[in-house]
């Protein structure tokens, strides 16, 4: 599914409610891993862009609908959740890696070469 | 002597004002604090129960389910993430530690017939009404 069709889920769900994911950012040697939970949420909905240094995850939830049933007791509601980070300028955005496993969206963003640490050797001179 | 429960409710006048500061709270407690972990959706008729948890973040086998008789209980536990030494974390929201939650069900259930799945980070339990629990209905014969 490209880009323009995804955006076409968003905007005719527009109806719907739209959640803060709470998310986790760890910072490794080569990359930044973010982790956002989105419940409910299955991976041919989940979108993510980046546009000017700006990363946004859209995830629109499986609606639940039970047929002849009454709800008794509500105490969270089904939505969309999204969220935009602003990323710092040493992330290679095109190399940006992400999977979705038991309702955790993670997403490892690579560090460009230049702004990995470089280990400079001293050697001595005789 | 049988009184009704409507009228026990009408002779009260801080009936009302309880109920509402009942309901304030609920507001609060979901909104405001989180409320109790994890957040569940019910669902009923006259056979089944549904219930569904938003417990993202788990395995199935980490999820603990016991039914007896109208109580159903949830317990397991989210872990945290598996982190490396040199490892900075710059921002940290999502909880983990053990958890569990009873509920107490409008009726008795079956406990073999029960069943769940997780999906996505949902639990969907499904209670099926134990027979004996049925209503019955009672034919009233002329004379």
């Amino acid at each position: 599914m490209n880009k323009s069709d995804k955006s076409e889920i968003v905007s005719s769900n527009i109806d719907k409610a739209i959640f803060n994911p709470l998310a986790d950012i760890y910072e490794e040697k080569d990359s930044v891993i973010l982790l956002a939970e989105m419940p409910g949420v299955n991976e041919k909905n989940i979108d993510i862009s980046v546009e000017n240094n700006v990363l946004t995850i859209t995830g629109i939830q499986d609606e639940e609908d039970f047929k002849g049933y009454e709800l008794m007791h509500r105490s969270y509601n089904t939505g969309i959740y999204k969220r935009s980070f602003s990323m710092a300028g040493d992330i290679d955005s095109s190399n940006i890696n992400a999977k979705i496993s038991n309702g955790i969206l993670r997403i490892v963003l690579p560090k460009m070469e230049k702004a990995k640490p470089k280990k400079i050797t001293v050697q001595a001179e005789n | 002597m049988l009184w009704t429960i409507q009228r026990q409710f009408e002779s009260d006048p801080f009936y009302q004002m309880r109920g509402l500061q009942r309901e304030m709270n609920r507001l609060f407690d979901n909104t405001v604090t989180g409320g109790s972990f994890p957040a569940v959706n019910v669902w009923s008729n006259e056979e089944n129960i549904i219930l569904c948890a938003e417990i993202p973040g788990l395995e199935e086998k980490d999820i603990n389910i016991t039914v007896l008789d109208d109580k159903l209980t949830l317990e397991g536990e989210k872990k945290a993430e598996p982190l490396k030494d040199d490892t900075v974390c710059l921002r940290k929201e999502r909880g983990e530690g053990k958890f569990a939650r009873s509920f107490k069900l409008p009726y008795n259930v079956d406990s073999e017939k029960v069943s769940a799945k997780y999906q996505s980070g949902v639990l969907t339990v499904t209670l099926p009404r134990s027979e004996t629990s049925k209503p019955k209905k009672i034919a009233v014969s002329a004379q």
